[in-house]
């Protein structure tokens, strides 16, 4: 089977499950490929975990889910240390953290101590306790969700958290069709049916390497360097995306031209995920909050306005 | 591309309104220039409208239209030998000459008739810019805001009132720019309109349009919010300080002298004509007050009806015997009636009456309009003893001094080196007349020009006469005679400022009798200064004038030196005319034979290279601007020599990309190359750029130029842009 087909295979199997989100799970597989996590922000009951489980179910890994509370302690989700009388020796029990695919939900209702477990786990796939260095299973991706409605008693994830996300997307309410045709799904299925994987986990690992193999032309570094570097120098802009917001678009673009079957990136690639890729890295003056700019706006802007290389001499 | 294809009743339609938009150019022309036969302009913006409506090829076209011209030229400027071969011929002849006057530049030499045929021709190529801005650009606004400025202008600086004619245009111009918007729009989106569509679309503009005519039409005018904008822009050019002031006045019988001074336009038409048996000036009216800028008429007029006088010529023929006559017809309305010296009657055909001032003398119509009339004046022509006026002297004008005041008034503030001048002329002359002979003299031995243009205007702090006696020293009858009468006064010499006409032009009608013709150019001022015992005596102080006053040279005295100088100056005038002529002809004999066919003002280097360099620039810029046409076909050619590579399909699409941009489809900055290949193919209607795209993405991008079909995608480009190539 060609990398393209399994690709392919992958989110038929996810359409299968849940209605429209063509783009919602093509995001999450390129968020997957390229080894980065997704932060979804919407409203509860819009198919966010459907979402989440199918692709675990696809791609046959591991998912785990935290519900994150005020409560949660890091050790609810890293794992504790247990001791075993019978062995006399700590025995480690590894915490939901531990999977391949996690459902991170309410994120931002954690207390910030527990909300950077999770983080480290995110950025290093690696986790610590109790002094020792835990290599998390691959692959690891994280899906944490955000209620953007009830602000009440949450912690909101500091810029520097939100940095280690590679997308920030809204899944949106599904159109009037679609909901109906979500009603006839689930009308005759059982709850928790999912369908069975269509690649092994070697399969997804290996799509992974291929992803970063996808050529990118030294145009198109250039030219999402000069979009990262535009939204530093957006009048209105008081914080604009970090290098490692560059580096990130990047990858994903590796991974979402693999999607498309190409392996090279595109400025369309760059244009395309720039939004999702960059929007939860901008924080505006509050000046410009106030007098009706937005975030979207200022990437609207940043796209039509960088000049997007079109011969291989003006870039070098 | 396919263009949309304009129905041809909305063609017609078009066609119609702009043929009446350029009609509006032409009535100006035709009430402002003495163009006649403006209905053969009418005519030729029909055909020539016509024939690009019906698609009439050139080379029908073509001919029709300059048998048209050569015709309506032989019509209008050959009557009588119309269609003839001689006509031709002269007309060939006329052609020949012209082109020589343009080659050595005279252009004031110009036949009417050659202008008049280049008259046509630029109306020809108005008509090609017509169907150009309707059919191609689908777009009138420039020639409509054209007509409009035109007319507006023409309409404040000239006596044509354009004020219905804006409403036509502005109808008119709104109507084409009304059904020209759809047809744009649907040339730009591919889509052909049904003509039910296009009436459903004008059909509101034009009730808008009926509704807003009919209310223009119908509600007064309210005053202009802004003053007439002509004093201003004269006062601020310089010409004129109190708004009277003129730029360039007609010359002719102006009853407002406030100002006088600046230059004058000849005027040959025919004021009136008049069968006399000797010369005689036209008097009309004197004037008494200087007001240092011009002349006024102060003081209250004694007016009596000259009923009595007006016999009909039909009953009887009682003509005194000492008496001249003078039938005078007039053919340019005047708003009061010329008469020779010595005027004792005046006969009309029918009844007429008129008031006479006294003081003034001036014969008014008692209709108070200005008369087209034919009368017949009876005179005495007054003769003057030359005894009689050497014996005036000034002593007996000290008693007169109450009653002749107004004509010895003068402003308060006058120059004092104007009386010095008069008294230092006077000083030697004993009686009253041979004073004012002094000062009439005077002009013509002291360096005075007669001219009738550059002639200054006083400014505000300057006095009219001490400006032309010490200043300009240039002027015409004005200038001459309002000098002597000022200087007469200075000198304590009663005088007034008489307005009329020369005698004119001496003729003879088929029955060889004579007449004069006097012409708007012969309009004219002089002199007349009181003589003791005697009257009022004219007097010509204007260099080139003879004066008419019969004087009886009762003792023997060699007089009239005026015609003297005369004299003496023509042959001067001759001789250095003879030596130039020779001068030049020297010059053309040391020069070769190639440089003797170019014309003098061609010579010299600027004025070539003005015109090398003009050529470069207007070829550079023809070029530049036609780049879209010739540019694409010359980068087709030199891509079909190249090598297949990546290198030459990269610079390829390169060009491809700045001709797209060329003609119009414009690539914004943040846009990529899919996004507008996918523009450029969606308004094609393929998807060759699409291709063509994808193939240098994949080279650009991917780094991968191996499995690309050259042959194919040349073929694809060379179409692209030989297609996309208006």
């Amino acid at each position: 089977m060609l990398h393209k087909e399994k690709i392919d295979a992958i989110l038929a199997n996810i359409e299968r499950t849940i209605v429209g989100k063509r783009v919602i799970s093509e995001l999450s597989l390129t968020a997957l490929l390229a080894g980065g996590h997704v932060l979804l922000e919407d409203v509860p009951g819009v198919g966010k975990t459907v979402m989440v489980k199918s692709l675990a179910a696809s791609i046959g890994a591991e998912f785990k889910r935290i519900q994150f509370t005020p409560d949660l302690l890091p050790s609810d989700v890293l794992g504790v240390s247990i001791y075993n009388p019978q062995q006399m020796e700590f025995e480690f029990r590894p915490g939901p953290i531990v999977g391949n695919i996690i459902l991170a939900d309410e994120i931002n209702r954690t207390s910030p101590k527990t909300q950077a477990a999770l983080l480290e786990g995110m950025e290093e796939s690696s986790i610590t306790i109790d002094g020792r260095t835990l290599q998390l299973p691959q692959p690891f991706f994280v899906m944490a969700t955000q209620n953007p409605i009830e602000y009440e008693g949450t912690y909101p994830l500091p810029e520097a958290q939100m940095d280690r996300f590679l997308f920030k997307l809204k899944m949106g309410y599904p159109t009037r069709d679609e909901e109906i045709e979500v009603l006839s799904r689930s009308e005759s299925q059982l709850p928790g049916e999912f369908t069975a994987p269509v690649i092994t986990l070697d399969d997804l690992l290996e799509l992974q390497v291929l992803a970063t193999k996808v050529i990118v032309d030294v145009t198109v570094k250039s030219y999402i360097v000069d979009c990262a570097t535009a939204t530093r120098d957006h009048p209105t802009v008081y914080l604009g995306v970090s290098p490692r917001g560059s580096l990130g678009l990047m990858k994903a673009c590796q991974a979402y031209a693999l999607i498309k079957g190409r392996n090279y990136v595109t400025p369309d690639d760059v244009q395309y995920l720039l939004p999702h890729a960059f929007s939860h890295r901008i924080i505006l003056h509050p000046d410009a909050a106030y007098s009706g700019h937005s975030i979207d706006n200022v990437l609207v802007d940043v796209i039509a306005k960088v000049r997007v290389p079109i011969m291989r001499t003006n870039t070098l | 591309m396919k263009d949309v294809r304009i129905d041809k009743w909305v063609l017609v339609l078009l066609y119609t309104l702009a043929f009446f938009m350029t009609i509006e150019w032409l009535k100006p022309v035709e009430e402002l220039t003495d163009t006649g036969h403006i209905i053969l302009f009418y005519g030729f913006v029909g055909l020539a409208l016509m024939f690009g409506l019906l698609r009439v090829p050139g080379w029908i076209g073509v001919p029709v239209k300059v048998i048209y011209i050569v015709l309506s030229l032989q019509y209008v400027f050959l009557e009588k030998e119309w269609l003839s071969v001689e006509a031709l011929k002269m007309t060939v002849i006329d052609m020949q000459q012209n082109f020589a006057f343009i080659w050595s530049g005279e252009w004031m030499s110009i036949s009417y008739m050659f202008r008049t045929g280049l008259f046509f021709i630029l109306l020809w190529m108005l008509c090609y810019l017509i169907r150009y801005w309707i059919e191609y650009r689908k777009s009138v606004l420039l020639f409509f805001g054209m007509t409009v400025i035109f007319l507006s202008v023409v309409d404040t600086f000239t006596p044509f009132d354009a004020s219905f004619a804006i409403l036509r245009v502005m109808i008119i111009g709104l109507l084409l720019l009304g059904i020209l918007f759809p047809l744009r729009l649907s040339a730009k989106t591919k889509t052909q309109l049904p003509i039910s569509s296009y009436f459903k679309i004008i059909a509101p503009l034009v009730g808008m349009l009926l509704f807003v005519a009919i209310v223009a039409i119908l509600v007064p005018i309210k005053e202009p919010a802004w003053p007439d904008p002509v004093p201003f822009i004269r006062s601020a050019a310089g010409l004129g300080d109190s708004g009277n002031g003129e730029g360039v006045s007609k010359v002719g019988y102006d009853p407002d002298d406030t100002q006088l001074g600046g230059p004058f336009k000849q005027d040959d038409s025919v004021v009136f004509e008049a069968y006399v048996d000797s010369r005689q000036y036209w008097k009309m009216e004197t004037k008494n007050t200087y007001t240092s800028k011009g002349w006024i008429q102060s003081s209250e007029n004694w007016v009596f009806e000259y009923q009595r006088h007006y016999t009909n010529l039909m009953d009887g023929q009682v003509l005194v015997p000492p008496r001249e006559s003078a039938d005078i017809e007039i053919y340019e309305p005047l708003p009061i009636i010329p008469y020779p010296y010595g005027t004792e009657e005046l006969k009309t055909t029918e009844g007429f009456y008129y008031d006479e001032e006294l003081d003034t003398g001036k014969l008014t119509p008692n209709s108070g309009e200005p008369v087209e009339l034919k009368y017949r004046t009876e005179f005495v022509p007054p003769e003057y003893s030359l005894k009689e006026l050497r014996a005036t002297d000034m002593a007996s004008l000290d008693s007169m001094k109450f009653e002749m005041d107004e004509y010895l008034s003068l402003p308060e503030e006058f120059p004092e080196r104007v009386r010095d001048l008069a008294e230092e002329l006077t000083a030697n002359a004993p009686s009253v007349y041979e004073k004012a002979q002094a000062i009439e003299r005077y002009f013509a031995r002291s360096g005075f020009v007669y001219s009738r243009d550059k002639v200054a205007v006083p400014e505000e702090d300057e006095d009219y006469v001490d400006q032309f006696l010490f200043e300009t020293k240039r002027g015409y009858c004005d200038n001459f005679s309002t000098s002597m009468v000022v200087m007469l006064r200075s000198v304590g010499i009663p005088a007034r400022w008489v307005k009329g006409f020369a005698p004119g032009e001496l003729k003879r009608d088929d029955n060889k009798e004579k007449f004069y013709t006097v012409t708007n150019n012969q309009a004219h001022s002089w002199v007349e200064a009181y003589m003791p015992g005697i009257g009022w005596m004219p007097f010509e102080p204007t260099i080139g004038f003879n004066g008419v006053s019969n004087v009886n040279f009762d003792i023997e005295v060699a007089e009239d030196d005026v015609k003297e100088q005369e004299l003496i100056k023509r042959p001067e005038n001759k001789k250095k005319q003879e030596q130039e002529k020779q001068a030049a002809k020297r010059k053309n004999a040391q020069e070769p034979w190639l440089l003797r066919i170019i014309p003098e003002w061609l010579r010299s280097w600027t004025v070539v290279s003005v015109i090398v360099g003009g050529a470069i620039a207007l070829v550079g810029i023809g070029l530049y601007a036609t780049r879209k046409k010739w540019l694409p076909r010359l980068v087709v050619r030199s891509g079909r020599s190249k090598s297949e590579s990546w290198e030459t399909f990269a610079i390829q699409y390169e060009q491809l990309l700045k001709h797209l941009n060329r003609v119009g489809l414009k690539k914004p900055a943040g846009m990529t190359l899919s996004t507008y290949a996918k523009e450029v193919d969606r308004m094609r209607g393929d998807d060759k750029m699409s291709t063509l795209t994808a193939a240098y993405e994949t080279g650009l991008y991917g780094q991968s130029e191996a499995n690309l079909n050259w042959t194919e995608l040349r073929k694809m480009w060379e179409d692209l842009i030989i297609e996309t190539t208006g």
